[in-house]
C-alpha cells in the first residue's frame, strides 16, 4: 500500500491509503494523496491547482529501487576495477553466501549460495593501478587500459560505468582521471553514458562494500529517479511550487536530484525511528527504545538524548554495503511465523519462515495448514475474526484451532489454547531477549528509556514482550500501524558529513600533543561546518544547528563508537579531555569496565557532523484529560485466554478512546489495523496527546 | 569463594568439583543417559518455559561474541569472526554456545575437566571473578595461537557453571611469525604457553601477565585487546547466567541445562537414525612432509609420509564411533595432533552436516566414541610434539569424516545434505618490518573464507565463501587486509579449474598475488604446507575429481619497479597454467613452491602469488555435468576451453554474444568418452594383479613403502588387513627390507 500522511500549517495531519502501483508509482501517489484529502472534504481531481500551490513540501519514499535490484531489471553497467579485482562481484564478500538466513542455515554450510552479479564478468574490465593505505600512488594509472576498456564496454552498448579502485576513499585521483578519460572517449564516439566513481558514492573504507554501493546506485538509481520524477512531474504539472524530496537510511531530506539515491534504498523504516524522535520531541521523552512488529520480523531503534545512531556498514538484500543507515536491528518474529514441532525432540519451533501476504496464516483460509502467530492470537480470543482491516477479510477461527490442535498441541500432548498461550509466551520472551541483547550491548539502562510500540502488530504483543522490563515507559498509540508513514512527515532538514582522518593520541596527557591533535579535530570540523552551512544556504534553509561527531576508538581497535562531542571545539586539552571522557563512559557501558584499555592509546579515524533545519511538522495536539471511563468507547465484551485461563473481558474501539480515559485488563482495544490486548493486571492509561501509555 | 574449612568444595551443593564430575561420568556410564537422566521432568512439567530457558540460555552466547567482536584489536575476529563463546555446567560440559569457531567447543570442554581433574580447586583456587586463560594444545586445545579464557560462576559461593571464549590470535610468539609455521616442529618453537593459568582476578587483569605478553609476542596490544575482547562476552555470560537463576531458581537452572544435554544426545541418536543407514565407512589419507629443504633442526630435515586411516561405524540405535585404527606415528613436524583434536573436527561436522538446528551442546558428541592410539600422529606419546599445524590432520579428519556421512546419506536418500568439505587448510603468514617500521606477525586470514567448499550432492561448491572451521566464512576486503601487512594486492582473482571437477565441481579458491610495499624485509611461511607437497588430498565423490595439491609462487629481486615505469602488464593472477604470467611478466628470481618457509627476504616490489587450495574435490561424473554450467564457468574465467572438452567434453563455440553450447555436439562427444573409458578399461582382478606384484617385488617408492610399515608398526589389526587384501606372504609385513 502506499501510505500518505498530510500535514497542515497548524500541524494537523491526515492520514490516506491506496494500492501501490508498481509499473508507475506516482499513479498509486495521486490515489493515496487523494484519499488523504478526502478527509479535509477536498477533491483532489477537482481542485488540485488550487490546493498543491499552497504545499510547501512533498516527500515520497518507496521501494522501485530495491525492488528493481530483487527483480534484476536495472541498468546494463559494465565495471572497471583495480586490475586483479575483475572477479570481486562473482567472489561478493565471503559473508554474503550467509548473511540474512536464519540462524540454523548460517550453521548449515550447504544452504549457503551466491547472489548472480548485477554486472556480468564479461562487461568488467581491470585497470592497472594502485593507491595504497596512506594514499600514496604506488603503481600510476595505467590510461591506455583506461581508454581501450571504455571503449570496449560503450562499444558493447553499456548504460552506464562504473569505476572502484583501491583506497579511493583515502585518494581519488586515480578514479577521477579514469571518470575524466572515460568522459572524453564516450564524448568521441557520441553517446550518452554516466559515469560513476566509488570515491563520489561511498568515500569509505572496505573495497567491497564501497563496491557494491557504487554498483547499486547506477544500476538502480535510474530507474527510481523515473519514479521521482514522474510523481514530482505530476505535481508540477498540477501548480506544485517546489522539487519533490526523498529520504535517505541516514534520516536526511534530500530531493530527487540527490546524486547518491543508493542512500535512499531502504527508508522505510526510517520513518518509524524518525517518528520516533519527532514524538519524543513533542511529548519531553529523550530516551526512546522503539519497537515494530510485523508480520516477519521484530525490528528495534534506539534513540539517546534525541539522537540517534548511524551504522556505516550494513546489510541490504543480502549486499553488504556503505551507507549511512539509522541503527536498527531485526529478529525473525512476526504474526506470520511458523509453528511447527521439531519431529526429532517433539519440541516447539517457531519459523524461521513465515506465511507472508501470501498464503497468510491458517485463519486467511487460502490454502496454508500450518498454523502461524496469528492464529494463536486469533484462538485466544487477542483478535476479532470479523474486525480484521475493519472486517474486510473474515478471518477462519475455527481452522485455527484445528490447525494448532492437530500439528502442534496434540503431538505436545497438551491443550490447544495452552498450546496458543505458550507459542506467544515464546515469541514474546524471543522478542523481550532481543530488547534486552540490543540494549545491553549499547550499555544502556531500560529504566531511562521508554518503549515505544508500532507496527500492525506492535500493540497486539506489547504487553507479552515488555513485561518484567524495566522501562520509564510503554507507550503506543491508535495509528501504530502507519507510524512509520507518519514518521517521513516529521523529518526536519537533515544533512550529514563524514571525513576520514587517521589522528592519534596517546594516553599520556601531553598538553602540546593534545593541543595539535585538538586543533586538527576543530579543523575537520570547521570544513565540514562551512560546507554544511554553504549547501543548506544554496537550498534556501535556514536556523541551522550543527552537532559534532567523533568516532572513537582505543589504538589498534578495529571497531569505533560513534560519540556525540559535549563540546563545541576541543582545541583545549581540558575539552579533548572531555571528549575522551564521553567515549570512555560510553564504552564502559558497552563493553564492561574490563575492557577499558586507556594505556593503548585512543584514535581517531573519522570526523562527522550533522546539521539540521526545521520544516513544517504535524503537531500533537494536547487535549485536557477527560473521564477516566471509557465509556464511549466501549463496543461490548468476549472470552479471552489470558494467562492460561478464560476471562471475561471488556471490548473497547481503539478509534473513541478520550484522553484519560484508563482501561483495566482484561480488556482488548481494537481498532480496524491493529488490536491491543491488556490482560489482567495490566493497565493502559490514554495521555493528552492521545498516546496509550502501558503499566503492569 | 575459595574452598574453606568449613566447607567441602565449590562445586553445587558444595561438592568438590572432581566428584561432581565423577558422578556425572559415572551416572552416564550406569545408564547411558547423561547425568542419568531417564526421564525429563522440567520439559515434561512445563514445555514452553523449557523453550523460554533455552532460548535464554542460547541468546546470552550469542549477544557475548558480538560484543566482543567490537572490543577486539585484531582483523581475524572483526572481518572474519574467528572466535566463539560457551557457557559450561560446573562439570565443564557444554550447554550451549556461539556460532563461529565451532570446533573450539569440545576443546574448551575438555580444559575444563583437565582442570578439574588436576584439582585446580585446592592447588589454585576458583573464585568468582577469576580469569583463566590457556593456549596450550595438550591440555585439551589445538594449537598455541587459539586462546581460551575462561570464568568460573557462582551463585551464593556455589560454582553453578562456567563461561568460555576463544579467540584466534593472529600472533603468538612463535619462531614462525603467525605462530602456524610449518618449521614448529616442536611446542618449544611455538611461543607463549600458558597451561590454565590464572591471568586475572575480581575481573581484572593481573599487571604481571600483562607485562609478560608485551614481552612475548609480537603485537602485545592486538593480543591484549582480544583478551579483553574474551573477559567482556565471558563476563556478559556469567550476568546472563545469574540473571536466569534468578528467575528460575538456582535448581531449575541445574536441572533444566542437563535435560537439555540429554535431550540433544537422543536428538543425535534419533537423527543418525534418520538420516544414514548403518554399517562400517572407511576412507583413508596420506600425509606427505617434505622438510628436507625446510629451515628446521637437523632431525627434522627429512621427507616422509604418514597414513592416517578413520573408519566410521553407525550403529542401528544410532552411535557413532570413529576408529585411528591404521594411522602412521607422530613425528617431528608441525602436524601433530592431540586427541582433542579428533573430537573438535567430530564437533565441526556434526554441527554443520547434522545437528544444525541451534541446540548442540554436549548431547551432540556424548555418545561418539573414538579410539587413537597411543603414539600415533593424532595421540603422541611424546609432550612436545609440534602442533602448530595441527589443523593438517583435523582437517582431513574432517574431510573424511564428512564422507563417511555423505555415503550414509546418499545410501539413505538424503542427497541434498551431501557437501563435500574443504579440508585441509593452506594459508599464509607473515613476519618482518612493517609499513609502520615494527616488527609484525600475521597469519593472513583471508583464508577463512578464500578456499571455497567441495561440491554439494544438488550443486556446486561455494567458490571462495567458506572454510571448514567455520560456517560463516568470510575473505573480508583488502583495504583492511593490507593495514596489518606491508604488502599491496596486484590480484585477488578466483582460480580457474582448482576445485576438482565433477558432475557438481569443487569450488575455486582465491588465488591472491601481493607486492611487497613499504617493508624493510618481510618472509613467510606456510600453514600446513609439509603435509601437501606430493599428495592430492580430497578425493571428491562418486566419480569428481580431487582438487591439484597446493602451490605458490614468489619472485625475489623483481624488476617489477621497471615494468611500472614503462607501463608493461604486471602478473595478476596465473594466466596459463604451462606458462604463468609471473614467470614471464617480471623478471628475478623465481620460486614456484608447494611447502613453503622463506629463508630470505622480500623487499619492495617483490611478489608473492598465493593459490588457496583447499582439498575440494568434485561430486558425480565429470559428463554428467550440465553443459549451461560449464559454459558459465567459462564466462566467468572459472574454467578453460581445453577442460570443457578435455574433461566435461562439452562443445562450445564463440559467437559475438559469448559462448554457446553445441548441444548435438556435446552428446556426441560424451558418448565417444563412454566408448573410450570402456575401452580403456581393465578388468579389476587384472589391475589388482598387477598392482600385488609392484608390492611384492617391493618396486613401490620407498616413501610410501617406510609410510605402510610405520603404520603397520603400530596396528597389528592394520598390518593384517593390508596383508589379506594384497595377499601377501605372513613374512611380508615383518620384513621392511
Amino acid at each position: 500500500m502506499t501510505d500518505i500522511v498530510i500535514v497542515d500549517e497548524a500541524g494537523n495531519f491526515r492520514v490516506g491509503k491506496a494500492p501501490t502501483t508498481p509499473n508507475d508509482e506516482s499513479v498509486g501517489f495521486w490515489n493515496s494523496l487523494g484519499d488523504a484529502l478526502e478527509g479535509w472534504g477536498i477533491d483532489l481531481e477537482k481542485e488540485a491547482t488550487s490546493v498543491l500551490p499552497k504545499l510547501a513540501v512533498a516527500i515520497y519514499s518507496g521501494t522501485t529501487m530495491l525492488n528493481t535490484i530483487l527483480t534484476r531489471r536495472g541498468s546494463r553497467l559494465g565495471l572497471i576495477i583495480t586490475k586483479g579485482f575483475e572477479d570481486s562481484l562473482l567472489q561478493e564478500r565471503g559473508a554474503q553466501v550467509w548473511t540474512e538466513l536464519s540462524y540454523s542455515d548460517r550453521l548449515h554450510a550447504a544452504t549457503h549460495f551466491h547472489e548472480e552479479p548485477l554486472i556480468p564478468k564479461r562487461l568488467i574490465r581491470g585497470v592497472t593501478e594502485r593507491v595504497d593505505l596512506f594514499g600514496k600512488v604506488a603503481i600510476p594509472l595505467y590510461e591506455a587500459e583506461v581508454r581501450r576498456a571504455v571503449k570496449e564496454l560503450i562499444d558493447d552498448g553499456v548504460e552506464g560505468i562504473v569505476v572502484c579502485f583501491l583506497f579511493s576513499f583515502m585518494n581519488p585521483v586515480h578514479e577521477k582521471r579514469t571518470a575524466a578519460i572515460a568522459r572524453e572517449v564516450i564524448k568521441t564516439a557520441r553517446k550518452a553514458v554516466p559515469v560513476y566513481i566509488s570515491s563520489d558514492i561511498s568515500p569509505v573504507m572496505r573495497e567491497l562494500s564501497r563496491l557494491n554501493s557504487a554498483v547499486l546506485d547506477a544500476y538502480a538509481a535510474g530507474h527510481s529517479r523515473t519514479h521521482l520524477q514522474n510523481i514530482e512531474n505530476k505535481l508540477v504539472n498540477n501548480r506544485y511550487q517546489h522539487q519533490l524530496h526523498t529520504i535517505t537510511a541516514s534520516g536526511g531530506l534530500v530531493t530527487i536530484r540527490y546524486p547518491r539515491l543508493v542512500e535512499t534504498l531502504v527508508s522505510g523504516p526510517t520513518g518509524g525511528m524518525i517518528g520516533a524522535k519527532f514524538l519524543g520531541e513533542s511529548v519531553g521523552m529523550r530516551n526512546i527504545i522503539t519497537a515494530d512488529m510485523g508480520g516477519t520480523s521484530f525490528d528495534v531503534g534506539i534513540i539517546t538524548e534525541r539522537t540517534y545512531s548511524i551504522a556505516r556498514e550494513v546489510t541490504i538484500g543480502r549486499y553488504m554495503v556503505n551507507i549511512p543507515s539509522i541503527v536498527m536491528n531485526s529478529i525473525g518474529a512476526g504474526t506470520g511465523m511458523y509453528v511447527r514441532i521439531d519431529p526429532l525432540r517433539k519440541r516447539i519451533q517457531l519459523g524461521p519462515d513465515s506465511a507472508q501476504a501470501r498464503p497468510g496464516p491458517v485463519c486467511y483460509d487460502t490454502g496454508n495448514e500450518i498454523p502461524t502467530i496469528m492464529d494463536c492470537d486469533l484462538i485466544l480470543g487477542f483478535m476479532n475474526p470479523d474486525y480484521y482491516l475493519g472486517g474486510k477479510i473474515k478471518l477462519k477461527k475455527e481452522k485455527s484451532l484445528k490447525a494448532i490442535a492437530a500439528k502442534v498441541a496434540e503431538p505436545l500432548g497438551i491443550d490447544a489454547y495452552d498450546t496458543a498461550a505458550g507459542v506467544c509466551e515464546l515469541i514474546n520472551t524471543r522478542m523481550r531477549e532481543f530488547l534486552k541483547t540490543m540494549t545491553a550491548a549499547k550499555g544502556l539502562t531500560t529504566a531511562e528509556y521508554s518503549l515505544l510500540a508500532y507496527g500492525g502488530a506492535g500493540p497486539l504483543h506489547l504487553f507479552g514482550y515488555s513485561q518484567g522490563l524495566p522501562f520509564a515507559d510503554i507507550i503506543t498509540m491508535p495509528w501504530a500501524a502507519g507510524f512509520s508513514a507518519f514518521g517521513l512527515s516529521t523529518i526536519d532538514f537533515t544533512y550529514r558529513y563524514q571525513k576520514s582522518c587517521n589522528l592519534s593520541i596517546p594516553s599520556e596527557e601531553d598538553d602540546s600533543v593534545r593541543k595539535r591533535t585538538g586543533g586538527e579535530i576543530d579543523a575537520i570540523w570547521r570544513e565540514l561546518e562551512t560546507k554544511a552551512r554553504k549547501e543548506m544556504t544554496q537550498e534556501g534553509l535556514s536556523d541551522v544547528r550543527i552537532k559534532r561527531i567523533a568516532y572513537l576508538r582505543y589504538a589498534n581497535q578495529l571497531e569505533d563508537l560513534e560519540v556525540y562531542s559535549p563540546v563545541d571545539s576541543v582545541r583545549e586539552p581540558r575539552s579533548l579531555g572531555a571528549l575522551l571522557s564521553s567515549f570512555e563512559d560510553l564504552y564502559r557501558r558497552v563493553y564492561t569496565t574490563a575492557a577499558t584499555y586507556r594505556e593503548a592509546g585512543f584514535q581517531i579515524l573519522e570526523l562527522g557532523l550533522e546539521a539540521t533545519s526545521p520544516k513544517v511538522r504535524p503537531r500533537l495536539e494536547k487535549k485536557p484529560l477527560g473521564d477516566e471511563r471509557p465509556q464511549s468507547a466501549l463496543k461490548g465484551e468476549r472470552e479471552v485466554y489470558f494467562q492460561r485461563k478464560w476471562a471475561r473481558s471488556d471490548l473497547y474501539e481503539m478509534s473513541e478512546l478520550k484522553p484519560g480515559n484508563v482501561i483495566r485488563g482484561p480488556a482488548v482495544v481494537e481498532a480496524t489495523n491493529t488490536t491491543m490486548p491488556i490482560p489482567p493486571g495490566g493497565k493502559v492509561k490514554v495521555d493528552e496527546f492521545n498516546l496509550l501509555r502501558c503499566r503492569w | 569463594m575459595a574452598t574453606t574449612e568449613t566447607s567441602k568444595g565449590v562445586g553445587p551443593g558444595r561438592k568438590k568439583l572432581t566428584e561432581v564430575l565423577a558422578e556425572s561420568e559415572r551416572l552416564y556410564e550406569l545408564t547411558k543417559c547423561y547425568a542419568g537422566l531417564k526421564e525429563f521432568h522440567y520439559k515434561t512439567e512445563d514445555p514452553i518455559r523449557y523453550e523460554v530457558f533455552h532460548s535464554k540460555l542460547l541468546s546470552s552466547t550469542i549477544a557475548a561474541r558480538e560484543m566482543a567482536r567490537m572490543i577486539s584489536g585484531s582483523a581475524i575476529l572483526r572481518e572474519v569472526a574467528e572466535l566463539c563463546f560457551v557457557l559450561f555446567t560446573a562439570e565443564g560440559d557444554v550447554a550451549a554456545h556461539s556460532i563461529g569457531l565451532l570446533a573450539h567447543v569440545r576443546p574448551m570442554s575438555k580444559i575444563i575437566k583437565w582442570t578439574i581433574r588436576e584439582d585446580y580447586e585446592d592447588k589454585v583456587g576458583i573464585k568468582d571473578g577469576d580469569i583463566f586463560e590457556v593456549n596450550d594444545p595438550s591440555v585439551g586445545g589445538i594449537q598455541t595461537c587459539d586462546v581460551y579464557t575462561f570464568l568460573p560462576i557462582f551463585w551464593n559461593e556455589e560454582l553453578v557453571a562456567w563461561a568460555g571464549s576463544i579467540t584466534h590470535e593472529s600472533d603468538p610468539g612463535a619462531t614462525d611469525p603467525g605462530g602456524q609455521g610449518c618449521g614448529q616442529i616442536e611446542s618449544f618453537f611455538d611461543g607463549v604457553h600458558e597451561v590454565m593459568e590464572k591471568i586475572g582476578e575480581q575481573d581484572k587483569l593481573k599487571f604481571d601477565y600483562e607485562k609478560k605478553i608485551e614481552r612475548t609476542v609480537r603485537y602485545p596490544n592486538r593480543w591484549i585487546l582480544d583478551t579483553k575482547a574474551r573477559i567482556a562476552g565471558c563476563i556478559k555470560m556469567r550476568d546472563a547466567v545469574k540473571e536466569m537463576i534468578a528467575e528460575f531458581g538456582k535448581e531449575y537452572y541445574l536441572g533444566a541445562t542437563k535435560e537439555l544435554i540429554e535431550e540433544e544426545r537422543r536428538a543425535m541418536q534419533a537423527r543418525l537414525i534418520q538420516r544414514t543407514i548403518p554399517g562400517r565407512y572407511r576412507e583413508n589419507e596420506f600425509l606427505s612432509f617434505a622438510q628436507s629443504g625446510l629451515n628446521v633442526p637437523f632431525y627434522a630435515k627429512k621427507d616422509f609420509m604418514t597414513h592416517i586411516a578413520l573408519e566410521v561405524n553407525i550403529d542401528p540405535d544410532g552411535r557413532l564411533r570413529m576408529d585411528y585404527d591404521g594411522t602412521g606415528s607422530w613425528g617431528y613436524h608441525s602436524c601433530n595432533m592431540f586427541p582433542t583434536g579428533a573430537e573438535a573436527s567430530a564437533c565441526l561436522v556434526f554441527t554443520q552436516s547434522l545437528a544444525y538446528d541451534g541446540r548442540v551442546n554436549e548431547g551432540t558428541l556424548l555418545d561418539l566414541r573414538i579410539n587413537i592410539p597411543r603414539g600415533t600422529i593424532a595421540n603422541p606419546d611424546y609432550p612436545f610434539v609440534g602442533t602448530s599445524c595441527s589443523w593438517s590432520v583435523l582437517g582431513v579428519t574432517n574431510y573424511r569424516l564428512l564422507n563417511c556421512l555423505n555415503r550414509a546419506y546418499f545410501a539413505r536418500g538424503y542427497k541434498e545434505e551431501i557437501f563435500i568439505m574443504a579440508g585441509a587448510a593452506g594459508s599464509a603468514h607473515f613476519g618482518g618490518t612493517d609499513q609502520y617500521g615494527k616488527t609484525f606477525g600475521m597469519w593472513m586470514a583471508e583464508c577463512a573464507g578464500a578456499g571455497g567448499s567441495g561440491a554439494r550432492g544438488v550443486a556446486d561448491g561455494l567458490d571462495t565463501g567458506y572454510v571448514h572451521f567455520n560456517p560463516e566464512s568470510d575473505i573480508g576486503n583488502a583495504e583492511i587486509w593490507e593495514l596489518f601487512f606491508p604488502m599491496l594486492y596486484i590480484g585477488r582473482r578466483t582460480g580457474t579449474d582448482i576445485g576438482g571437477y565433477g558432475k557438481f565441481r569443487g569450488a575455486n579458491g582465491l588465488v591472491s598475488t601481493w607486492m611487497a610495499w613499504n617493508t624493510g624485509g618481510l618472509y613467510s611461511s606456510h600453514l600446513a604446507a609439509p603435509t601437501k607437497e606430493r599428495i592430492l588430498h580430497g578425493n571428491g565423490l562418486f566419480g569428481g575429481y580431487p582438487s591439484p595439491r597446493m602451490y605458490s609462487y614468489y619472485v625475489t629481486k623483481s624488476n617489477a619497479k621497471d615494468v611500472i615505469s614503462k607501463r608493461s602488464p604486471l602478473p595478476h593472477s596465473e594466466g596459463d597454467i604451462r606458462n604463468p604470467d609471473i614467470a614471464k611478466l617480471v623478471k628475478g628470481d623465481l620460486h614456484k613452491v608447494g611447502t613453503f618457509h622463506i629463508s630470505e627476504m622480500l623487499y619492495d616490489y617483490d611478489l608473492y602469488q598465493f593459490y588457496y587450495i583447499w582439498v575440494q574435490g568434485g561430486y558425480g561424473d565429470p559428463i554428467e555435468r550440465n553443459p549451461e554450467l560449464v559454459r558459465e564457468d567459462l564466462e566467468n574465467g572459472l574454467t578453460t576451453v581445453e577442460t570443457a572438452s578435455n574433461v566435461y567434453a562439452v562443445v562450445l563455440r564463440k559467437g559475438k554474444k559469448g559462448w554457446a553450447v553445441n548441444a548435438p555436439g556435446t552428446a556426441k562427444a560424451r558418448a565417444e568418452v563412454l566408448v573410450d573409458r570402456k575401452r580403456r578399461g581393465v578388468p579389476f582382478k587384472r589391475w589388482w594383479k598387477k598392482e600385488r606384484r609392484k608390492l611384492r617385488e617391493k618396486k613401490i617408492d620407498k616413501m610410501v613403502m617406510d609410510m605402510y610399515f610405520d603404520a603397520f608398526s603400530r596396528s597389528q589389526k592394520f598390518k593384517g588387513e593390508f596383508s589379506e587384501f594384497w595377499g601377501l606372504p605372513k613374512d611380508f609385513a615383518e620384513s621392511k627390507n
